[in-house]
């Protein structure tokens, strides 16, 4: 019985196994910031294993879903301990008139498993309802993912209305999706634009860097 | 068309089980029953084989899917329910499925058919298409430089980019205009030169179920009935919406011989190369089923690479193909999404190297596109040339699978480890003159090139 073993649940899958086992560990005392830091790196494998196609995102899904639900037990105790730090908020989607959501889930997964608190709005989302949520949850960034070249505008549109709204630069805007390019983000002032989820990470981690210097 | 119940499917949109999002349903649902059917129909790739010519194993996939789409059905995103299929229901619309439809018209008309696995009589159908958006000042010009291709059975046009100076945009009026403007060309680029009657799968450039039905018109737009084709999405991965059913609708009342476009996603929700050959071939079922289409396009692809012609891309085309002619009369075309672009010469061993994997396996070759499908103006006719000239010099040949996996591990190593290079080449006004509408002579020399060293690795073209 161990944290070790927490780990191995979550890749499994076995969500109610690894919330009991979650609370008898707490129980007998292991410091719930210690259980959470072994989720987190195992997430994080799981990320790196993905990249290169040695798992699939079933995979990640099916731990990611027991890692949202051993949250939900190990919360609480850890809000006990605040000292760490607030993890960082992005708000992602697919920008309105578009239903693909893979790209954007996978970035929502890889986001999550490196420790960034994520809001996802779902697909077929209105320019206005990122920005709602983006004031809502205070949000360091906004992502808007794009698959169709008719969609592609409303990346542009949701940049203007920041705007228009005087609230640029009050998070990073980040877009992608398939039909998305350098050259894209450049001509309609995105902050970020990556080729897939891992860049994605990295980027932005950077972008949140040179911003709070 | 078969006597597939129209209303009582769409029922099934507000009968069905219950999930409160698509991710529940897919960790409660898909994900487990995929990892089952794999396992139980013992679904293996030996991450080498391009062709397969195993037997077995494509009845095997065949059954996998199947049993997968029965059991686990489809996600309709708008009402949260699963639209669930009996495996009667399923049998019921398998049986009834035409074969063959006869497409297009007077001198421009043909069949469009299933085909066998190694086939001896029924050439593949040449369906050409860019699948790539074009600025829409060389759009028709564009449009006619792939209607004037010699083996030419049917078009998917290029997309517009722009309607009067800006972007078209799904769901506003620019995307119903570009939509309009896009069928308006070509029917005039048909006439132009000189195959009015031609059988094009349309529009492209309207994304929305309301700028289809907009662009819908005997006298200047999409023609009804077998004279043009038309086509409605799975969404990724085996969900639909009210705009997809409603597509649907509007196809089956207009009388359109119309395709399900369909693309499992490699490292996706599926997951690895077996659980996805089990999905994309799901989808062949889930379309005649749901919306009751005529064919499939197919195109599974790369979740990093966003291509169609990796090893496991190409073998997952050759498997569904096989699966599919061994076990049905679902009609269906292989869509090719090439990594690189317009001369380069790794462009052309990716097309060639589709167009042999799907052949010999019973399929119907459908591209090209090139860039990962990410810029404007960067397709020309030139590729698809070569990749359908292949695909005919396979049938010619009467290659069989065993000689086609021979041929596709030489031509893979070509291009193999090009594939994360960005290598995106030229545009069509680079590679064609633009007035003349014929490729510049540099291009010309360069694909005769290539079909020399494709004759030196032993293909015989038709001509």
């Amino acid at each position: 019985m161990s944290i070790e073993k927490v780990r191995q649940l979550m890749i499994d899958g076995d969500g109610d196994a690894a919330v009991s086992l979650v609370q008898e560990l707490i129980a007998k005392g292991t410091n719930p910031h210690d259980i959470m830091a072994g989720l987190t790196d195992e997430m994080e494998i799981l990320g790196q294993k993905f990249e290169s196609f040695e798992v699939f995102l079933p995979d990640l899904m099916v731990a990611g879903d027991t890692f949202m639900q051993i949250m939900g037990v190990l919360k609480e105790h850890l809000v006990a301990g605040a000292e760490d730090k607030v993890p960082a908020t992005v708000v992602i989607g697919t920008v309105k008139g578009d239903y693909h959501e893979i790209g954007k889930n996978i970035v929502g997964i890889v986001l999550q498993a490196n420790g960034f608190h994520v809001v996802d709005l779902g697909a077929d989302v209105d320019p206005v309802a990122y920005m709602e949520e983006a004031h809502r949850s205070n949000a360091d960034a906004v992502g808007l993912s794009a698959l169709m070249t008719t969609t592609m505008p409303k990346q542009e549109e949701f940049i203007k209305l920041t705007e228009e709204a005087g609230k640029k630069g009050q998070y990073i805007v980040c877009i992608g999706g398939a039909p998305t390019s350098p050259d894209w983000a450049k001509r309609i002032g995105a902050d970020v634009w990556s080729f897939d989820a891992f860049e994605f990470v990295g980027k932005l981690k950077e972008a949140l860097k040179n911003r709070k210097k | 068309m078969s006597t597939f119940r129209m209303w009582e499917v769409f029922a099934k949109a507000d009968e069905g089980p219950f999930y409160k999002d698509q991710n529940e349903w897919m960790v409660k649902s898909f994900i487990p029953q995929m990892k089952r059917v794999v396992k139980e129909h013992d679904i293996k790739w030996d991450r080498k084989t391009i062709v397969n010519c195993d037997d077995a194993l494509a009845d095997r996939l065949w059954a996998a899917a199947k049993d997968f789409f029965v059991s686990v059905g489809v996600y309709h995103v708008d009402t949260h329910r699963v639209m669930k299929f009996s495996e009667q229901e399923v049998n019921e619309v398998l049986y009834t499925k035409r074969p063959c439809y006869m497409v297009g018209a007077g001198h421009d008309q043909r069949w469009l058919r299933v085909r066998a696995v190694e086939d001896r009589e029924k050439r593949p159908f040449h369906l050409f298409s860019p699948d790539a958006n074009f600025s829409t000042d060389i759009h028709k010009k564009a449009c006619m430089a792939y209607l004037k291709e010699p083996l030419l059975d049917g078009l998917c046009a290029p997309l517009i980019e722009d309607f009067m100076g800006r972007k078209a945009t799904s769901q506003s009026p620019t995307e119903v205009a570009a939509a309009m403007e896009h069928a308006m060309n070509l029917r005039d680029a048909q006439r132009l030169v000189g195959k009015p009657d031609v059988w094009t799968v349309s529009v492209g450039t309207a994304e929305t179920d309301q700028a289809q039905i907009a662009a819908a018109n005997p006298a200047w737009g999409v023609r009804p009935s077998h004279l043009d084709g038309r086509m409605v999405s799975i969404l990724t991965e085996m969900t639909t919406n009210d705009a997809m059913l409603n597509k649907s609708l509007h196809y089956r009342s207009y009388g359109n011989v119309f395709g399900n476009l369909c693309g499992a996603i490699f490292g996706g929700h599926a997951g690895g190369t077996e659980a996805t050959a089990v999905l994309q071939t799901a989808y062949n079922i889930q379309g005649a089923c749901l919306y009751g289409s005529c064919w499939a396009l197919n195109f599974p692809f790369h979740l990093k690479w966003q291509s169609t012609t990796t090893r496991e891309l190409l073998w997952i085309q050759s498997m569904l193909s096989q699966a599919m002619s061994r076990n049905s009369n679902l009609i269906y075309l292989n869509n090719l999404f090439a990594n690189a672009g317009p001369a380069t010469d790794q462009l052309y061993w990716e097309c060639a190297n589709h167009a042999f994997a799907c052949e010999s396996s019973g399929g119907n070759p459908w591209g090209a596109a090139t860039c990962r499908n990410k810029y404007t103006d960067r397709a020309t006719p030139l590729e698809s040339r070569l990749f359908h000239e292949c695909s005919e010099a396979s049938f010619k040949m009467r290659l069989t699978r065993a000689q086609t996996d021979d041929l596709c591990q030489k031509l893979m190593e070509k291009y193999e480890a090009l594939i994360p290079v960005d290598n995106y080449g030229k545009t069509i006004q680079e590679v064609y003159d633009m007035e003349k509408i014929t490729p510049r002579q540099e291009f010309v020399d360069q694909y005769l090139r290539i079909k020399d060293e494709l004759c030196k690795m032993g293909v015989q073209f038709a001509y």
